[in-house]
């Protein structure tokens, strides 16, 4: 089972939620898994995955996080060997339209409470959204 | 008949626009619009306008008033008030008792303090009306509530699922925010619209717009006076069993109303206000009225 995550490692949080993603992979023994970064690579990333640019994204199937919905509409029609999975903790763009308009292509994971709660407020019952306590409930849900 | 509209339209007014529209498609009429009227020579003498309709806020008179000290063709003005602070109200009838070049024939307003204000010229008031030549876009997602705000104090917590929309200006206030044309489309995949703290004598052209597409759209005021003004207004240009108030909910007669905005409340309708105001233009009215 392949899993990556797709963000912007410029960005403090989202480098750190990478680092994050690295290490619980880690912790549970996920082989196959890879982040692809969007805007330009961050050396200062302290993790063991393979950081590479999301270009590389038309070449890989399996479960992709991501963090950006307006990231994310260029690559949601790629390939349908990808389950799209959308992280929006770290969206500081979050559209809830956009998000409705795409709502058939991805499922909604979240951590954080209020989060969720604005989150649930605004998407309704028109996509499920699910709630883990950790990053690491999160990954098991998704590997 | 020509006009030329100077392009004072805002996120939540299209009015310049709508106005445009109807007239290009009256049978005797021709209309554009411009935004820069360091150009007004060329757009003027190009156009030869019978009346040009420009904005008391926005436009600049020099030019106009360039234009009018130099040329034999004067062109007449109807001068669009809306957003004319009180403070400025009596400069402004100074200005428009003195400065006559301008040729200001009519003034308009969305607002009813201008009534008082003794005008050297006529005053009507235009109301708001349902933009029908807006684009809507079919259905894609099902919320309950769209809430209108444009400050951070307008915002309230409502029960269930909604969005906040700011249509007034750039504040990042809201869930979402655009002007009239993305409300449009976005209208009909709500169940009710609310707007929050609006006023009876300045109505939002998106409040006669999302009821013109058939949704249950409500006020929500936390000033009770001005609430009930503002539902007695609604109920007498609407439909007077209605009950518009978010927080005192009742009777909602939605086709009724939208059958009164087809009659009463389209640019149309706000078209023939302003002709009916102006000389010659009998004809074009008798025109209209028979369509």
């Amino acid at each position: 089972m392949s899993i990556a995550l797709l963000t912007n490692v410029q960005d403090d949080a989202s480098r750190k939620f990478a680092e994050e993603f690295s290490r619980v992979c880690g912790d549970f023994r996920i082989n196959d898994h890879v982040i692809f970064y969007t805007d330009t690579y961050d050396e200062s990333i302290d993790c063991d995955t393979s950081v590479i640019d999301s270009y590389g994204l038309w070449a890989f199937s399996g479960t992709l996080i991501f963090t950006s919905m307006v990231e994310i509409t260029k690559f949601l029609n790629i390939t349908s060997d990808i389950k799209f999975a959308y992280y929006p903790d770290l969206d500081n763009q979050y559209d809830p339209i956009r998000c409705l308009y795409y709502r058939e292509k991805y499922q909604v994971h979240c951590i954080d409470d209020a989060v969720n709660s604005k989150v649930c407020r605004t998407l309704g019952n028109n996509i499920k959204v699910k709630k883990h306590e950790n990053i690491n409930k999160m990954l098991e849900d998704l590997a | 008949m020509n006009f030329t509209i100077f392009n004072y339209s805002s996120t939540d007014k299209f009015q310049p626009l709508y106005l445009h529209e109807s007239l290009t498609k009256t049978d005797g009429c021709n209309s554009y619009v411009f935004g820069d009227t360091s150009k007004i020579y060329e757009i003027y003498d190009n156009n030869k306008p019978d009346y040009s309709i420009v904005s008391a806020l926005r436009t600049n008179y020099e030019h106009l008033m360039h234009y009018n000290k130099n040329t034999d063709n004067k062109i007449k003005h109807i001068l669009n008030l809306d957003g004319v602070p009180e403070e400025h109200v009596g400069p402004l009838r100074t200005f428009l008792k003195n400065e006559k070049e301008l040729q200001v024939v009519l003034t308009f307003s969305t607002d009813d303090k201008f009534k008082s204000a003794d005008l050297p010229c006529p005053f009507v008031k235009i109301i708001s009306c349902a933009d029908i030549y807006l684009p809507t876009s079919q259905k894609y997602f099902d919320i309950s509530k769209l809430i209108i705000v444009s400050v951070e104090s307008d915002k309230k917590e409502y029960d269930g699922d909604y969005h906040t929309f700011n249509l007034f200006n750039e504040n990042d206030v809201a869930d979402i925010k655009g002007n009239n044309m993305f409300f449009t489309k976005i209208c009909n995949n709500y169940s009710e619209i609310i707007f929050r703290n609006i006023d009876a004598d300045n109505i939002p052209e998106a409040f006669f717009t999302s009821l013109s597409l058939g949704v249950l759209t409500y006020f929500d005021n936390d000033d009770e006076e001005k609430a009930r003004k503002l539902q007695s207004t609604l109920q007498n240009i609407f439909d007077k069993d209605t009950k518009f108030d978010y927080n005192n909910k009742g009777d909602y007669n939605i086709d009724a109303i939208k059958e009164t905005i087809k009659k009463k409340h389209t640019p149309v309708n706000r078209v023939k206000t302003i002709l009916s105001q102006l000389k010659d233009t009998y004809d074009i009215i008798q025109n209209m009225e028979q369509k």
